[in-house]
């Protein structure tokens, strides 16, 4: 039965040649598990925000939206149901209705005190003290977080925020849940953990979820309906696995289905016609597929395969890497916030010029607290940095180091720090100023200054974009422009914090081959993060952070290929036949390799 | 330290709803300020001083001492300055009297002044974090939810400043040593804060209207329930205060600093009629003794 029907909509943004939507026609069922992809600026977000119009954004709308749901409407059960335009809802329909999560956790937390959180939107509608006590029990008692309800705001995670407001905005019983990217901000078991909980509120309690999403690689199999979108209008809709073969592009998709779409358009004759139905979504799906691949094609067992390795041109030994000039240098760096709990213990490593080391682990394993000690905001218990051979951290080194009128080892030709959110680096109101404001005081004259601007603009792709104010960039755009500001530091190292957190596939990509240019100009990457994907296909050499320590550290291929859980989806889905694949692309060229044999 | 003030959000008087508490501590703070009977102020400051080295600590109470005793002297001499009245003088300063009863005068008004000042620093403490949101959000809603938003705003502010230091630090600019430029590179920091979190409250007011927020009248969700507990205390508290009120308003129990230190009745009537203040000032005590976990 129909929920909602969107008839000939169309959206123009106010000055916009081009419509943003553009003859949306689709039906959303009650009760779907809807997921909503396709590439960034395809007019996703512009889509579900018509059914929020307290957030829609201004434009001019055409078309209808009509809501079947009402409640109040005797129609609605017996096949007459005419439904209603969506604009005839209340505003506190709308709240009761629609409940909408964004991206940022931070932003969406209102109040200080998780109970109160929850109680937030009932307060807003006029619940009574009554109602608002039963749903908030209950509430805690779904979600699990009883021990939650006293806790300040500001001390939980990420995760826990997400998790926060799903809960104050299922409190309002909503008939349909809009969620807008709401994972782009986590680490991956913390939106593990929230899309699961998304995938109990659809079943357990059947409300219709609407899901806009770039990571798909979990999401795209719990839906019921896809549907995908590009260039402003709905390409294809229906159930993922029937899509599958349909969808035009390939950012983000599961990679068992990326490698199965691939391998199948490559292989010139006629595939067997259940490899191609049976599309993989998963993990397991894709190496029943493998499987059945191999089984069919060739005769031989898995074990004459395994000799087979991917080759990367770009592939550096770690023998070589180690003969390349130390640039950063820990050892045995100790730090506890609390007596008796230490952070980082014994935590020693180098980085070497012209690297890009990645360090992955997960939350409270030290790798923030690691950070902080070499931006000396911290200062080490115990242990040493050396940062271009000078030493950094304690007071009397800095001392000595003003006695000798030598400059700190940050900044200006040193090591930089590229904070999580860009925002934290912006402090002027157009790109040009902001680029200008780098260069105060160091000893360049107008002209030079002007020249470097110039082109720093061309290198992070942001000419024409001068005059802007810095925050109506976009995500991708600011993150180049904070990159931008550092690089005029002519910096050697860089470090990052999270530089993928909430960039859609492209300008992951976009990024990491801007990074690994600079690398070979000498730059050195120190990135701190939980984006294995990425750091499988840009990192020269991984770290991972355990308990305080890093607990293995070996060239990118060989790290991923030496573990077992913590590696590539490609590389958990293919390791029984190829152990040293760890990217898509690897374990598809293996495959038409082997097809071909 | 901060364990016991969470217990102490919940034992004791902090087990009372916190409207009867307030109500409770607002009346003994007007019991304390509207008399400057002696015996009266010193039962309050002493009841006052008990509760506080209760609920703090020795060690911590300590440090207000000095403090206390700073207030009782400044008061005290102030006024033998300040007032010449009385009819014993002491000595003469630049022609003036400077009396017995006018240093008896602001020493009691010290000790009043102490006392008071005691009394405030207990309601700070019983009625504090989500009471206070409770408080006002149920006489303003409006108001609760700009204070919880504000509670909510401080460590968050806090956080980010952090962040905007460390990647400043890294760009070189942490230590200047001229003054003016540590203040010029403070107040940038403080400017991308500001605008960061503006930013920022774009979106959350986003949300605030998606889950309803201005859409009519709002409710207020409390986490305080009147338990049979309150009523009682609320009843002997008022009940108590009926015969404090009588001591302190009344003329017959007035006492007079001028010309002579004195007062409308015998010493030991005052001491009589004074027992219903005295109990009243230590029922922060008795709750102590029975609302407790163990």
């Amino acid at each position: 039965m129909a929920l909602i029907r969107f008839e000939n909509v169309n959206f123009t943004y106010p000055g916009a040649e081009n419509k943003a939507l553009d003859n949306i026609n689709i039906e959303i069922n009650d009760g779907d598990f809807v997921l909503i992809c396709g590439p960034s600026g395809c007019g996703k977000t512009t889509l579900i925000k018509q059914l929020l119009p307290e957030i829609c954004p201004y434009g001019h709308r055409e078309g209808r939206i009509v809501y079947y749901g009402l409640a109040h409407n005797p129609d609605v059960y017996d096949g007459q149901n005419k439904g209603c335009d969506l604009d005839e809802l209340s505003p506190r329909d709308l709240a009761r209705t629609f409940g909408f999560v964004g991206q940022n956790p931070q932003n969406q937390m209102v109040t200080d005190k998780v109970w109160h959180e929850l109680a937030f939107g009932m307060e807003n509608i006029g619940t009574s003290q009554e109602i608002m006590e039963r749903r908030i029990a209950e509430i805690c008692e779904f979600f699990g977080m009883q021990s939650w309800l006293n806790k300040d705001v500001a001390s939980l995670s990420g995760g826990e925020m997400q998790m926060v407001h799903l809960a104050a905005v299922m409190v309002m019983e909503p008939r349909v849940l809009i969620l807008d990217e709401p994972t782009g901000q986590l680490d991956p078991l913390a939106a593990r953990n929230f899309l699961d909980m998304l995938a109990r509120i659809n079943q357990e309690l059947g409300t219709t979820i609407i899901l806009v999403e770039h990571h798909l690689e979990e999401a795209y199999a719990m839906a019921d309906m896809v549907v995908a979108m590009d260039e402003a209008s709905v390409k294809c809709v229906g159930n993922p696995r029937d899509v599958a073969g349909e969808l035009g592009f390939r950012a983000g998709l599961p990679s068992a289905l990326i490698i199965a779409k691939s391998v199948l358009d490559g292989a010139g004759e006629k595939m067997p016609v259940n490899l191609i139905d049976d599309l993989p979504l998963n993990v397991a799906e894709g190496q029943k597929w493998l499987r059945r691949l191999f089984h069919e094609r060739t005769s031989r067992s898995t074990h004459e395969m395994v000799a087979h390795t991917a080759d990367r041109q770009d592939d550096v030994s770690i023998d070589q890497i180690q003969t390349w000039d130390v640039v950063l240098k820990t050892q045995e760096l100790c730090f506890a916030y609390d007596e008796g709990k230490a952070v980082l213990q014994d935590c020693s490593f180098s980085i070497f010029r012209g690297e890009i080391f990645t360090l992955l682990g997960g939350n409270g394993t030290g790798k923030s607290t690691l950070l902080k000690l070499l931006s000396t905001t911290l200062k080490p218990a115990y242990g040493t940095i050396e940062v271009l051979g000078r030493k950094l951290g304690g007071f009397k080194d800095s001392i000595q180091l003003k006695r000798k009128g030598d400059k700190t080892p940050l900044g200006y030709e040193g090591m930089v720090l590229l904070p999580q959110d860009p925002m934290a680096l912006f402090t002027e109101i157009t790109v040009w100023d902001e680029l200008k404001e780098v260069l105060d005081g160091l000893p360049y004259s107008f002209d030079e200054k002007n020249g470097l601007i110039a082109g720093m603009l061309e290198q992070i792709r942001l000419t024409g974009y001068e005059k802007r104010h810095p925050y109506d960039l976009s995500g991708g755009q600011q993150q180049m422009l904070a990159i931008g500001k550092l690089l005029l530091l002519k910096p050697r190292i860089i470090l990052m914090d999270e530089p993928t957190k909430g960039l859609d596939y492209d300008r992951k990509i976009a990024l990491g081959h801007m990074i690994a240019e600079l690398a070979s100009e000498g730059i050195s990457f120190l990135i701190v993060s939980h984006d294995i994907e990425f750091a499988a296909r840009f990192a020269h050499r991984c770290g991972l952070m355990h308990d305080g320590r890093i607990v293995a550290v070996d060239r990118a291929k060989s790290f991923f290929a030496g573990n077992s859980f913590f590696t590539t989806a490609a590389n958990r889905m293919a390791r029984r036949y190829f152990p040293e694949a760890i990217l898509p692309e690897e374990v598809i060229e293996l495959c038409k390799k082997e097809l071909v044999e | 330290m901060v364990l016991r003030d969470n217990l102490l959000e919940k034992r004791g008087l902090g087990f009372i709803h916190p409207a009867c508490a307030f109500i409770y501590l607002v009346l003994a703070l007007i019991l304390t300020m509207c008399t400057m009977n002696p015996m009266l102020i010193m039962m309050s400051l002493m009841a006052g001083i008990s509760y506080e080295i209760h609920i703090m600590g020795l060690s911590r109470f300590r440090r207000y001492i000095p403090w206390l005793v700073l207030i009782f002297i400044i008061t005290t001499l102030g006024n033998m300055v300040i007032s010449h009245n009385g009819a014993h003088v002491l000595f003469r300063l630049n022609d003036n009297r400077v009396t017995l009863e006018a240093g008896l005068y602001g020493a009691v008004f010290g000790l009043m002044f102490a006392a008071a000042f005691l009394w405030c620093d207990i309601t700070q403490r019983i009625i504090a974090g989500e009471k206070i949101t409770y408080m006002f959000g149920s006489i303003a809603p409006n108001m609760g939810l700009i204070i919880s938003m504000t509670l909510h705003y401080i460590p968050m502010l806090r956080k980010r400043l952090e962040v905007v230091h460390a990647a400043q630090v890294s760009m070189g600019r942490g230590d200047y040593k001229n003054r003016w430029d540590r203040a010029k590179q403070w107040g940038k920091e403080f400017s991308i804060v500001i605008s960061w979190s503006l930013e920022n409250s774009i979106d959350t007011s986003g949300v605030m209207s998606t889950m309803g927020y201005g859409t009519g009248k709002r409710t207020n969700y409390s986490n305080y329930r009147f338990k049979s507990a309150d009523g009682l205390f609320l009843f002997i508290a008022l009940a108590l205060a009926i015969p404090a009120f009588i001591v302190v308003l009344s003329v017959r129990f007035k006492v007079y600093y001028y010309p002579t230190f004195g007062a409308m009745c015998s010493w030991k009537q005052m001491a009589v009629a004074s027992v219903g203040y005295l109990i009243y000032m230590f029922i922060p005590f008795v709750a102590e003794k029975f609302f407790k976990w163990h």
